[in-house]
């Protein structure tokens, strides 16, 4: 009898365990993930590729130099750098491998090595550039907002882009894309 | 059948009270604190592991320490996904209560986590990756934010205090100055004395710190950790209580670099009183007394009982009431290897003259000399350093010696000198320019660098981390298979560069023969001439 009863505890024991385990949930975060970067380039492709800025030029028109900055991380989040170039990087090759560059007269460059300052594009060595000196130059920005309520976490991130006409400073075109990511459970438990 | 009972409750009280306790990991304790961290590095990978979490945060700190934190930002990285998961023990909160804390997965103290996120601002500080400089010291903010939103049931976002950027309400003074700093290299001027008054109202040496670097009166900030946080114990009559108790006491002894002298602007052991994460003690404190109470009544009915089946019910409860205080021991499992307290020490670079020296005071066991400290980098506003210093016993002839002995990658050699591993004093990396240096101090002319790669192949040294996610050996110069240049204004540098070094033991053939030739060749050079 005692056995039985023992046997019993046990396996009400082990079913309790087990469920307070299953319902809890796995673990998870708010920071940004591969996927959302990529959804970031594909929709600043998109948003850029159907500007004004873009949509009214021409194939003969002179050909705009697009230099792509890092981004800047003002996030919350610790992006790498290789992730933030990533972004800017498929954000080039989604353009540029597409016929709207040749048809709209655009030329992108990334230079890793060089922080490109409006002052260094100006005055600074155009074999940076690969011989190509910018005309324009693509500059974006993560931002983030937290919001907690008990254990949970939501992150707000926003990507900011803008196109700057290096001639007069003016920015030609700009736009943000916002995802967010949400969380739940103690941080540090 | 009673022996066999016994053995069996031994036997569960030893597994549950073996999940409980962590032993200090002696070993790598005295590889940080006299500074050996290359074979630190060399034991964590051949050690067994303390879970991923302990394992990232004791390698990461130990690159950090050896001057290898740029080349171990995968590690960096990762310890950061990890500290970014929430809920990670949410499924085991029950099994903690009912069985032992060990059944949850280690991920640290609240404190602890939040000087590995500090760990991670400093790395990229070094780096001159300010932007997740800022976004890693918020993290620390953020979290110990929340810890006392939850604990405290204040409500969420409601801080601030007046301060527009420093919103998050917390009492770490060391997070709040890596974010000025991460903001300051931003150049977001604002924002960052923001942070850094936050930081001087928390501790009032570091309005200094930030007056400085926000007026321009430095370009280089040293950041400087000395000895060892806390050790986690289990204190009461059945190590219940969870304590930590100072291996480095706290105190208000300076350090001096140069001729300045900087207060702390971490305590590790204050830190350690302020954010620990004690949920169960209250659990622990009840199975205690519970299991007192069967071991008690166990041995009553035990000794009086009459018969076979009194006994063995006697022995049952003693049996439950062993694992129930055996369960009640409270989790010791720790970071090992944190600093007791972190400086901040801003600096001209262009001011400095010759060797710097760094000592905390009243400890000359903690005295480093950087032999050389770079100035900055074109196009660099602030640069970083990051130091570990030693404590304890008197500083090792490397500590102090104020003179590089070997040439890296960072330095040029005053002479031409021969590769270390056919006897001279020089460990860069083989390249053409390289080459030509080898071959003014004796090298045969026809030997390249790709040679030279072949020769380090054969003995079975490898050029460069790259690619070993910060997961590598000690260094040649240290016996190891590794050639690589650590920064030079770190602990790691000053051992392997100003310390002297046995001679390389040749392990290949190849190696053998080329020194063969080499001595005869100086030994006819040398008959020659005399």
């Amino acid at each position: 009898m005692a056995s039985r009863v023992a046997m019993w505890a046990l396996a009400a024991c082990a079913m309790a365990l087990g469920t307070a385990g299953g319902c809890a949930g796995g673990p998870s975060t708010t920071r940004l993930e591969g996927e959302d970067l990529v959804a970031f380039s594909e929709r600043a492709a998109q948003s850029l590729a159907s500007s004004d800025a873009i949509s009214g030029r021409g194939p003969d028109d002179a050909p705009w130099v697009i230099a792509m900055r890092l981004p800047r991380n003002l996030s919350h989040d610790v992006i790498p750098e290789g992730e933030r170039w990533f972004v800017m990087e498929r954000l080039k090759d989604s353009l540029a491998m597409s016929r709207l560059a040749r048809e709209r007269g655009l030329v992108f460059v990334i230079d890793r090595e060089r922080a490109v300052s409006a002052g260094d594009v100006e005055d600074g060595d155009p074999a940076g550039f690969r011989g190509r000196r910018p005309t324009h130059v693509l500059e974006g920005e993560f931002r983030s907002i937290e919001r907690r309520s008990g254990e949970h976490r939501t992150d707000a991130y926003a990507f900011v882009l803008s196109l700057r006409d290096l001639a007069n400073g003016a920015v030609v075109w700009s736009d943000s894309f916002v995802i967010k990511r949400g969380a739940h459970g103690r941080a540090w438990d | 059948m009673r022996g066999v009972l016994l053995m069996l409750v031994l036997v569960l009280v030893l597994v549950l009270g073996a999940c409980a306790s962590q032993r200090p990991d002696a070993h790598l304790i005295e590889d940080v604190r006299s500074g050996q961290f290359g074979y630190a590095r060399s034991y964590l990978r051949h050690s067994p592991s303390r879970g991923a979490f302990t394992d990232l945060a004791h390698l990461a700190l130990v690159n950090l320490a050896d001057g290898m934190g740029e080349e171990s930002e995968r590690v960096f990285n990762d310890l950061y996904d990890l500290l970014r998961l929430r809920g990670v023990n949410a499924g085991s909160r029950l099994a903690a209560v009912v069985l032992h804390e060990g059944v949850k997965v280690y991920r640290g103290e609240p404190f602890e986590q939040a000087m590995l996120y500090a760990a991670i601002a400093i790395q990229k500080a070094v780096m001159g990756d300010f932007d997740n400089t800022r976004a890693a010291a918020i993290g620390a903010l953020e979290l110990l934010d929340e810890f006392d939103d939850l604990r405290y049931a204040r409500p969420a976002d409601a801080a601030g205090g007046g301060h527009p950027y420093a919103v998050q309400d917390t009492g770490f003074a060391l997070g709040y100055m890596l974010a000025g700093l991460g903001a300051l290299g931003m150049g977001r001027e604002e924002e960052a004395r923001d942070y850094f008054l936050r930081g001087a109202e928390l501790r009032e040496g570091l309005g200094e710190v930030g007056r400085v670097l926000l007026e321009g009166g430095a370009d280089g900030l040293l950041i400087i950790d000395y000895g060892l946080g806390p050790r986690k114990v289990a204190a009461g009559r059945s190590g219940e209580v969870e304590a930590f108790v100072a291996r480095t006491p706290s105190d208000a002894r300076r350090v001096r670099v140069g001729s300045d002298f900087w207060a702390a602007a971490e305590d590790v052991n204050e830190l350690a009183a302020l954010y620990a994460w004690d949920d169960l003690r209250g659990v622990r404190g009840a199975k205690a007394a519970i299991g007192d109470v069967l071991v008690t009544g166990g041995a009553v009915v035990t000794a009086t009982g009459d018969n076979d089946t009194e006994t063995l019910i006697g022995l049952g409860l003693i049996g439950l009431g062993l694992l129930s205080r055996a369960s009640a021991a409270a989790d010791t499992r720790q970071i090992e290897i944190l600093p007791q307290r972190v400086y901040l020490v801003p600096i001209r670079l262009a001011d400095l003259r010759g060797p710097l020296t760094i000592e905390v005071e009243g400890d000359p066991g903690s005295r480093l000399v950087l032999p050389m400290v770079r100035s900055r980098r074109e196009g660099e506003h602030l640069r970083v350093m990051y130091v570990r210093l030693l404590s304890g016993a008197g500083a090792p002839e490397w500590a102090t010696s104020g003179q590089i002995r070997y040439v890296g990658d960072a330095s040029e050699p005053a002479l031409p000198d021969l590769p270390y591993i056919l006897g001279g004093r020089d460990v860069r990396t083989p390249t053409a320019r390289v080459m030509r240096d080898y071959h003014a101090a004796g090298l045969d002319s026809t030997l390249t660098s790709n040679d030279m790669r072949e020769l380090y192949r054969s003995e079975g040294i490898r050029i460069g981390v790259d690619g070993t996610g910060g997961n590598f050996g000690r260094h040649v110069l240290e016996g190891g298979n590794w050639l690589f240049t650590p920064a030079v204004e770190s602990t790691g540098f000053v051992r392997l560069f100003a310390g002297a070094h046995p001679p390389h033991e040749p392990r290949s053939k190849a190696v053998r023969d080329l020194i063969r030739t080499l001595r005869e060749r100086i030994d006819t050079h040398e008959g020659g001439g005399s």
